[in-house]
This record gives structure tokens, sequence and C-alpha cells, in this order.
């Protein structure tokens, strides 16, 4: 006569039956110990996160951010996020930046219905920077559910809308424990639905924007004949695979390393940016303002390696390095490390350190030569598919309070420099303050 | 400027780490690790993502400021972010 | 048993150890602190509950509520509220293990004697003796047990992890420090050493003499507990029969590991868990598997 023979009940309850039985008996001097069982019912959890970047004289974004975590028992999960941003702010637009000598300027009107910057002439002023104010909300849940005992699958559905940007997309991951749960190896695919649709329609990639009216000369190829814009909505649609290991390596130290695919087909093009067209002759002036063209696929490819170890009881660090690669021709190294130190019981510190470069995409270039005899298929002088590096120097304090919460707030200066595109380096801060509480 | 900034950056990273080598006690020793040796591992800030809330956060930042992006997992929406 | 073992305490390395005797076994009390006269008042509290608790619940005695409740010949006998408490608990975890778990099993070591030879009792023998075992056969409710003449209980395979964490929640107000308390072999870590280290506690295999260490657990609070004994055995016709008995066939449980090893939150539940675990034989790993508890088998 086996126990096997009569399952009536399941071995986890057996178990917590056993946690109260055994309270039972040593309750009667308020074991703290037996108090603290009854909290592990269903925990929910919510995370609050407000969160402020600034560059300085360029763009602003306010965040706040909501985080859900309901444990619904059966080691299940149900999470959603809720975010909301507004953004202000300028954003380089691809054009070159004057030079001190150049007078003139192209009178320019943004592809859209954001709030427009015309610069008269006589002003070179910042007709390389674009203004725009945004908000955006964003929605995402997810369900995660064991399958068998070592296997567990999670679903989830995002949605987000700004002004001109919408996108709506799911994904599955399944998550396979081996090893006696020291090795997981990881799978994901995810589908993602994106649209741009500028107030007034996206433009003829490499269509004219705008002329010099005083420019002596005109490319062969171009007469003035200005593209109104106006094809209707850009449709993007992104797919992503992920496969990956996670492995406990000691009793201190666990390593991940993944391996992503992914391709996006559709409008990759950014309607809002500009390439210029420069003669050389003329010291570099702009004598044409042409609206960018991306090809509408990309490859991308990225292999990412993350650590995670304690060095002793109060140190623990977290590093991590990817390289990426795509069929654009950027190749692009980031490492991020990350130090914390528990100085107190409840309280910690943890500077962060990050450093990433990339190298510029094929069809890059920082402005047009007037004097090429025909145009390129794709051009592009958005500085973000040039060649950069970013550094970013961080510290956050955090504290636990009471049992239930923690608080944390950071600060961050962030510095990207340039090398295909004559920008100034870029600063930005950051300050973020989060709160989490179970209950 | 730009060179000896990204000395002093991979330097500090240098100075930062504990050590860290494969020899027993080190960070990347490898030991069969039983099941109630994982005290450790379970802690909040032993988590591959410890920090969701910064987490996103920063991929928001990085993925409106360069062109290499994702690597840790997959999901979360998109963002025209300019 | 009238010697009475001496109570110690000493410094060593950066912890003070009190050592004395009880229930049969020794009983150590490691505490980190430097305070001599708080290591002393700790030490004088946790021997003194063992103590209590061994001499109310000792089967070996003649003057406790054990000794009257298995001499009543069936006459109900009134209990008191702790003893009330435990008979509940008995009460549930024979439910919970589906009648594997039998305080009134006690009676079969008449006809097993587990000294390592081949004298395994004959079938009549067992089943004579089995007669007199069934926790149904108890009436107990509202702290009065009622037992068929020739029935006996025995409080000893939850005595022992009582005494350990009635110690523990004793001195609990009291410690500024960690301690571990360890009464032969059964363990409670109150509070991780000062420097936030955890206990490393080293399991050994009992069967060999010079402590050969086959597990290490990392304790910063919480339970560790043993059951299962790899020195009581029987073997015959090569086949060994381990001293955990099936109180429904009289008879040992096949395939028992010769001990287990678990951790939980208080030594009581790790002390049933390894239990439960040792009554489902050649499913003791699984069956902790299941559960999802630390666990070493051996």
């Amino acid at each position: 006569m086996q126990l096997k023979d009569k399952k009536l009940q399941s071995k986890p309850t057996v178990r917590s039956a056993l946690m109260i039985a055994t309270c039972t008996v040593l309750s009667g001097s308020l074991s703290p110990v037996c108090a603290a069982e009854e909290d592990d019912g269903s925990l929910s959890k919510v995370g609050l996160s407000t969160f402020y970047y600034s560059e300085e004289d360029r763009v602003s974004v306010n965040t706040t951010h909501v985080a859900i975590e309901n444990d619904l028992g059966d080691e299940s999960f149900l999470r959603a996020n809720f975010i909301y941003d507004t953004i202000t702010g300028a954003s380089p637009n691809g054009r070159i930046v004057p030079s001190e000598q150049s007078g003139s300027s192209i009178p320019f009107t943004s592809a859209s219905g954001f709030s427009i910057s015309v610069n008269d002439t006589g002003s070179a002023g910042n007709r390389w920077l674009t203004e725009f104010t945004d908000k955006r909300a964003a929605i995402d849940l997810s369900l995660e559910k064991p399958i068998t005992r070592t296997l567990k699958g999670i679903i989830e559905g995002s949605f987000s809308s700004e002004n001109d940007f919408t996108s709506y997309g799911g994904a599955g991951t399944v998550a396979w424990d081996l090893n006696q749960r020291n090795t997981t190896i990881t799978g994901g695919l995810a589908l993602l639905n994106e649209i741009v649709s500028p107030g007034s329609g996206t433009p003829l990639g490499l269509g004219i924007s705008n002329c010099a009216e005083t420019a002596p000369a005109l490319p062969d190829w171009e007469t003035c004949n200005i593209t109104v814009p106006r094809y209707g909505d850009g449709h993007k649609r992104v797919f992503d695979g992920v496969i990956g290991v996670t492995q406990v390596l000691n009793q201190r130290t666990v390593t991940q390393l993944n391996y992503s695919h992914g391709v996006s087909l559709g409008y990759l093009t950014d309607p809002y940016k500009l390439i210029s067209v420069v003669d050389y002759t003329l010291d570099g002036e702009e004598v044409m303002i042409l609206y960018e063209n991306r090809p509408d696929r990309r490859t991308r490819n990225s292999l990412y390696w993350k650590t995670v170890s304690q060095l002793s009881p109060k140190k623990v660090v977290d590093f991590s390095y990817r390289y990426f690669w795509d069929d654009w021709g950027i190749t692009s190294h980031t490492v991020d490390y990350k130090y914390r130190y528990d100085y107190a019981p409840k309280s910690y510190l943890q500077p962060h350190l990050r450093y990433n470069m990339q190298s510029s995409a094929d069809f890059f270039q920082q402005a047009i030569d007037a004097s090429v005899t025909g145009l390129p298929q794709y051009a592009s002088a958005d500085y973000r598919l040039g060649k950069l590096a970013t550094y970013s120097f961080g510290m956050k304090y955090g504290k636990e309070l009471g049992v239930n919460g923690s608080f944390a707030m950071r600060a961050e200066y962030i510095i990207q420099s340039y090398r295909g595109v004559d920008l100034p380096d870029m600063r930005a801060l950051v300050y973020q303050g989060t709160f989490t509480f179970k209950f | 400027m730009r060179i000896l900034l990204r000395y002093i950056f991979l330097f500090s990273f240098l100075l930062l780490s504990g050590c860290s080598t494969l020899k027993p006690g080190g960070m990347f020793a490898i030991d069969d690790v039983k099941p109630w040796h994982k005290a450790l591992l379970a802690e909040e800030r032993m988590q591959l993502n410890p920090y969701p809330l910064e987490n996103s956060a920063d991929q928001k930042v990085y993925y409106s400021r360069e062109s290499a992006n994702g690597g840790q997992g997959i999901g979360g929406g998109g963002c025209g972010c300019n | 048993m009238n010697e009475v073992e001496p109570v110690t305490l000493e410094r060593h390395n950066d912890l003070w150890v009190g050592r004395f005797s009880a229930m049969a076994s020794p009983c150590e009390l490691l505490m980190d602190t430097p305070d001599k006269a708080l290591a002393s008042r700790l030490l004088s509290i946790s021997s003194h509950e063992a103590k209590r608790i061994e001499q109310k619940f000792s089967r070996y005695r003649d003057d406790n509520i054990i000794f009257k409740i298995n001499n009543a010949a069936g006459q109900p006998v009134q209990v008191d509220p702790e003893t009330a408490l435990l008979l509940t608990y008995a009460d549930q975890c024979y439910q919970l293990s589906d009648g594997r778990f039998d305080i009134t099993s006690g009676v079969l070591r008449e006809v097993w004697r587990f000294d390592g030879s081949d004298r395994i009792p004959s079938i009549t023998a067992v089943e004579m003796v089995l007669s007199r075992v069934g926790w149904p056969k108890v009436e107990w409710h509202s702290s009065i047990l009622k037992m068929e003449r020739g029935m006996e209980i025995d409080l000893g395979g939850i005595g022992k992890e009582y005494a350990v964490d009635r110690a523990a929640l004793l001195i609990r107000p009291h410690i500024q420090g960690g301690v571990l308390i360890n009464f032969g072999g059964d363990l409670c870590a109150l509070g991780t050493r000062s420097d936030g280290r955890a206990w490393e506690i080293a399991i050994e295999d009992p069967a060999c003499g010079d402590k050969k260490q086959l597990g290490l657990v990392s304790l910063k609070t919480g339970a560790v507990a043993t059951s299962g004994d790899a020195r009581r055995y029987l073997i015959k016709d090569g086949v060994r029969y381990g001293h955990i008995l099936d109180p429904v066939t009289g008879w040992p449980i096949p395939g028992a590991p010769r001990s287990v090893t678990t951790v939980a939150s208080t030594c009581m539940e790790a002390g049933m868990l390894s239990t439960f675990a040792i009554l489902e034989g050649g499913g003791a790993e699984a069956f902790l598997k299941e559960l999802e508890v630390e666990f070493l088998c051996l």
C-alpha cells in the first residue's frame, strides 16, 4: 500500500498542511517563523517609477511607470505594465550643422503636424534640429504559467500609442529547467506591428523637401520639384526570436548567454529625417534638403552575455557584454557594469558604467555631394546610424523599507560622441526614483 | 580627449571588479550546486533582471539614441522614439 | 540514569559553545556573541527546556504523562494543553501520511530488534503485535485520550525536533547575534552570524566512523533534521531491513534510504518531512523533489 495509490491531495498541499500543523503546535509562543509562513499565500507586487531624462539643449522626457505582478498561486503570474511618457524638445534631423560663415538658410517646414520651426533666412539658427512634443501611452500584459514541473511558458501582448505612432504585438517564451534547475534553456518569438502616421503622410524617400532659392547651381539630376509628401502611413512588421542558456556556475554566480535574431520589414525610414545636399565648391553650403530613405528590410543579430556574481555578502557585480551586427553594416559592442555594495543590512549603493560603440550603416552619409551624378538608392544622415560611442556613468542608492517595500533613486550622466557626423557631443542626465512593495 | 575617456572607462572596469578567475572559489569556478545551496542565488539582487523598472527606462533611452538594440530578451513594445 | 552529565560552556574560535546531554543525545548551542553572561543565560534556558521536555515525554520514565497514558489499561486520561497540542499534531501527521506515521507503532520493537543480526521475526509474531498498533483505534478528543490495554504511544519521532523549536522560541527574544541549536543532529539556526555568513553544517555518514563529510548545508535561518539511522538494521539472505517499520504491515519499508536530511523553516517540519520521506521507501527522493524540499538522502 503506497502513498501513490491514494492521491487524495496534491503534494504541495501536504507541505503547507504540515507547515500549518507545525505552527499550531509552536504558535503558543507566537513563533515569528510561523507568522511569516502565512505571507507566502499569494503575494502581489507593485512597482512605481518616475523617470526624468534631459539632454543639454535638446530632448527632455518624463516617464511614469506602474508595474503590477499578481501571484495567481501554482507558480502562475499575471503581470501588467502601464507607461506614460511626455517628450519635448528638439532632435537633430539629419541636416548638416551650418558653419559660422554660411549666411543663408533654406526655409524649412517639418514633415508633419508637429510644432513647426521655420527659420528665416539670415539666421542659420537651429535648422539642423526639429522641435516636437509628444505624449505616449503604453500597456503590456503577460501571463506566466508552468507547463510541466520543469517547463514554463510566458505569453504577452503589448500596445502603445503616440501622436504619430502606434504599435501592437505579442510574444511567447518557454523556459526549460535541467540539471536540478542549474541550467535553463529559453526560447522566444515575438511579433510586432508598427504604424508611423506623420500628420500629412510619409514622404517619398529621397524626395525633395526644399531647395535654396539663391543656389547658383543645382545638381544635374534634379530640378527643384518639391515633393509634397504624401503617401499614407508607414507600416512596419518586426519579427524577433531569441534562444538562451542560463547556467548556475557555483553557489554565488549565475551566467546567461543569449542569441537573438530579428527581421524588420516594411517602412523602416524615419519620415522626419532629412539629408542635406551640399555643394563643396561653395564652401559646403547646403543647396537642397532631401528626405532620407532606408531599405525596407533589416536583419539584426546579437549575442548577449551576462554574469551576476556575489563576491562577498556585501558585494554583488553584474556585468554584460553584447555584440550586435546587422545587414545594414552596423556592428556594435556594448559593455555594462554594475557593482552593488550593501554598506548596511538594508541599504546599498550601486555605481554603474556603460560603454557602447557602433560603426555606421552602409548607407549612412553626413550629406550628399551635389556634384555626384546620381542619387544613391538609400541614404540617411540620422546620427543614430552613424559611428558613435556612448558613455554612461551612474550611481544608485537603494533602501529596503520594512519587510514589504523598497525604494531606490539613481542619477546617470550620459555622453554620446560622434565620429561620422559633425555634431557636438550630446550630454544627458537621467534621474529616476522607484518604489516597490508587496502585499 | 575621447581616446583618453575610453581608456579611463575601461580601466575603471578593471579597478572596480573583484577577482574573477577560474580557480576554486573564484567567480567562474564551476561546481555542481545542490538545491540546498541556492540561498544566495535566490536573493533579489542576484537575479538576471533585478531592477525591471530601471532596465525598461534605460532600454528606451538607448533604443532612441543607438542603432543596436535588444539582446536581453524579447517582448516589451515598440516606440516611435525620436 | 541517575548520572548528571555536566553542562559546559567554552569559547571556541569566535563563538560560545555550550554543551549538555539530553534525550539520549549530545546537545550543543553555538552562540555568536562576545557576551559570556548572555551565552550562559541562553545555554541555561535551552538545557532546561530540553530536559523538561525529556522528562515530560520520554517513554523510559515512570513519572510523566506518557507513562500514565501507556499504563491506563483502557481508562480515559485527561492530558494538559501542551500534550494535547502534540497529540493533535500526531493525529494530523497520521492523516497527511495516509496512515504511515503512527505514534502507536512503537510496540513493534518488541519483535524487531535491529542489532545487525539476521534474526527477523516470524509472520505470526508480527501479526500478534500488529493487533496492538493503530492510531484509529485510539479515541482522542477534547484533551481526553482512551486506548485499549496493551497499546502504547511513543512521541520519540517528534520529541527532539519539538525540543529544538521550543528552545529556539524561548531564546529568540534574548539573542543579539546568531545562534545555532544542535540537539543530536536536529538543528535550528536563529539569525545569521554577525558578519552575515551562514552556518555551515556538514552532513556525515554515521556508518563511517571517521566522520566522512557527505554534504554541506548552508543555513542562514531555518532548521535541519535527519531521520533514519544507518546503524540500526538487520541483514538476512542479502536483504537489508532498515529500522523504519510500516505500521500497517508491521514490516520494514522496502527501499527506504538509510537516512534523510531535510531543510525547512522549523525543526518539527523538517523532521516530519524527512520521516514522511523515509516512509515513502524507494520513492523518498521523488517525494521530496515534488514537494520542493531541500534534502539529502543516503
